[in-house]
């Protein structure tokens, strides 16, 4: 993506763009201080923008698992690589309510996250960028299909029995 | 006075480029030897003053290579020239007696101040950021696809192991990467590590970028999942998670330096999608099995990852379409010529 630096029009609409993707976006200094905390973010959590800018993300979100997250950042920190996180491995980081709150069937949004490593002039790592997707449509799907599989194999076997 | 000077290295395209390095108004007799067994006799017949020397080789590596001219004595200076940037290679290649170690791509401005740092080029041949003219290296064997991929793989190999390396404090061993191509339906068979009796899980994460398309995987066997936990030092969560989780984080480090090490060296951009779990504890052919509608030739890299004094091993294959070739081969073009 090329923009022009110079030109107001684009910043704001490029700005807007992002306060209205539907990918949550957060950036984080090192300390996990909340600067950047867009739209999707706002929308799904409650918490406006101006709440929750330069409060540790800990503090927001206390059931977030701290450990982990610390080790996930240090690491993309350390190494400048991107790291991915599957709901298969934890469900969600942000506890969202289901997007769908009357036809979904999971209470919550399934969530992958990538942690991008954001570096300044220097080349160095000053700050991570969270990006939220939500993924609860196919999470509910793989894990009903898991299931019927399931059910498939218990019925061949007593079938067989 | 004319120096004579061997350069070995499996690839003839790092040959190739180690050739091209080197300083254009230097009085140097250049030949070449195609691995570390081949380099020792070549070595012995020309009496070379000075060996180039890869580390990733068939027959002998480079270390056992330098082994070899310690224990017999031979009259040269070798300097080290490999992908390979963990600092704990850099370091025993230095104990084995190398006087220097220059990082792949080679970096003619590099050459020429180790060269000139241990005396080898007279201050009337030096003259940086000019490559030498064509002529010179009487290398007879043109570079293939393979065998370019292969070399850039090497690279892009040497990266990955090094944030690999840095963040589990281990020694990755360097494997030579296994260039092929295939059809879909050898997929399974065309990974040579694993056995019908293992059980796996992989993910696999696709990328794309410059009318190049393919797919990252990372197999692991099951019984490598706890000590690698151990090493990762993860403490909670279930077991299932951890093993998602391992492969998650193995795959964000493996895949995400070696594809920019692969961009870098092409010069293009190539992004990567989301990973996801291809499955857990099934037999190679059935996690592969299932993706194999449609017929379609592939160009394989297999990696072989390996951690030193650990029992964990892990495959890594880079599986690119047949129609990225006709665009690999125009960079190849760009890139040798």
């Amino acid at each position: 993506m090329t923009i022009d630096a110079d030109d107001a029009n684009s910043f704001h609409w490029l700005v807007d763009m992002l306060e209205s993707v539907e990918v949550g976006l957060v950036v984080i200094g090192l300390d996990f201080r909340v600067q950047i905390w867009n739209g999707f973010m706002e929308h799904h959590s409650g918490l406006s923008a101006g709440k929750i800018q330069g409060r540790s993300l800990f503090d927001a979100f206390p059931d977030i698992p701290r450990a982990w997250l610390t080790r996930k950042v240090d690491s993309v920190a350390m190494l400048n690589t991107r790291a991915f996180t599957s709901w298969e491995q934890r469900p969600y980081l942000f506890r969202f309510r289901n997007t769908r709150p009357i036809t979904g069937t999971e209470e919550f949004m399934y969530q992958n996250l990538t942690i991008s490593p954001l570096a300044g002039i220097d080349g160095k790592v000053e700050k991570v960028c969270l990006m939220v997707y939500d993924v609860t449509d196919i999470a509910t799907s793989k894990q009903a299909l898991e299931k019927a599989n399931a059910q498939l194999e218990e019925i061949n076997r007593n079938g067989r029995g | 006075m004319t120096i004579r000077v061997l350069i070995c290295d499996d690839s003839s395209m790092a040959r190739k480029q180690m050739a091209r390095a080197l300083p254009k108004n230097w009085k140097a007799d250049v030949t070449f030897a195609f691995d570390g067994r081949h380099g020792l006799e070549r070595l012995k017949e020309t009496g070379s003053e000075l060996l180039f020397l890869d580390l990733n080789m068939p027959e002998m590596d480079g270390y056992q290579v330098l082994k070899a001219i310690r224990e017999q004595d031979l009259p040269v200076l070798t300097i080290v020239v490999s992908g390979d940037i963990q600092p704990e290679a850099r370091e025993r290649v230095r104990k084995l007696g190398a006087i220097d170690f220059i990082k792949k791509p080679t970096d003619t401005d590099q050459v020429a101040r180790i060269l000139r740092d241990y005396g080898f080029l007279q201050p009337d041949e030096f003259e940086t950021g000019k490559a030498r003219p064509g002529p010179t290296p009487p290398e007879p064997t043109p570079v293939s696809l393979p065998d370019y991929l292969q070399e850039i793989s090497n690279v892009a190999m040497g990266r990955s192991s090094d944030l690999l390396a840095r963040l589990l404090k281990v020694f990755v061993k360097q494997p030579i990467p296994r260039v092929e191509m295939i059809t879909t339906s050898e997929l399974s068979m065309a990974i040579s590590a694993a056995d019908t009796h293992t059980r796996y899980s992989a993910v696999c994460q696709g990328f794309l970028g410059a009318g190049i398309a393919g797919e990252a995987m990372l197999l692991f066997a099951d019984a490598n999942f706890d000590e690698m936990a151990k090493l990762l030092m993860y403490e909670e969560g279930t077991t299932e998670n951890l093993q998602v989780e391992v492969l998650m984080d193995m795959s964000s480090i493996l895949f995400g330096a070696f594809i920019n090490g692969i961009s870098d060296q092409l010069d293009i951009k190539l992004r990567l999608g989301h990973p996801t779990v291809l499955g857990q504890h099934r037999k190679v052919g059935d996690l592969l099995d299932y993706h194999r509608s449609k017929q379609e030739k592939l160009l394989c890299i297999e990696i072989g990852y390996e951690l030193e004094n650990t029992n964990i091993s892990c495959d890594m294959l880079i599986l690119l379409t047949e129609d990225s070739v006709p665009f690999l081969k125009q960079r190849l073009k760009y890139l040798v010529d």
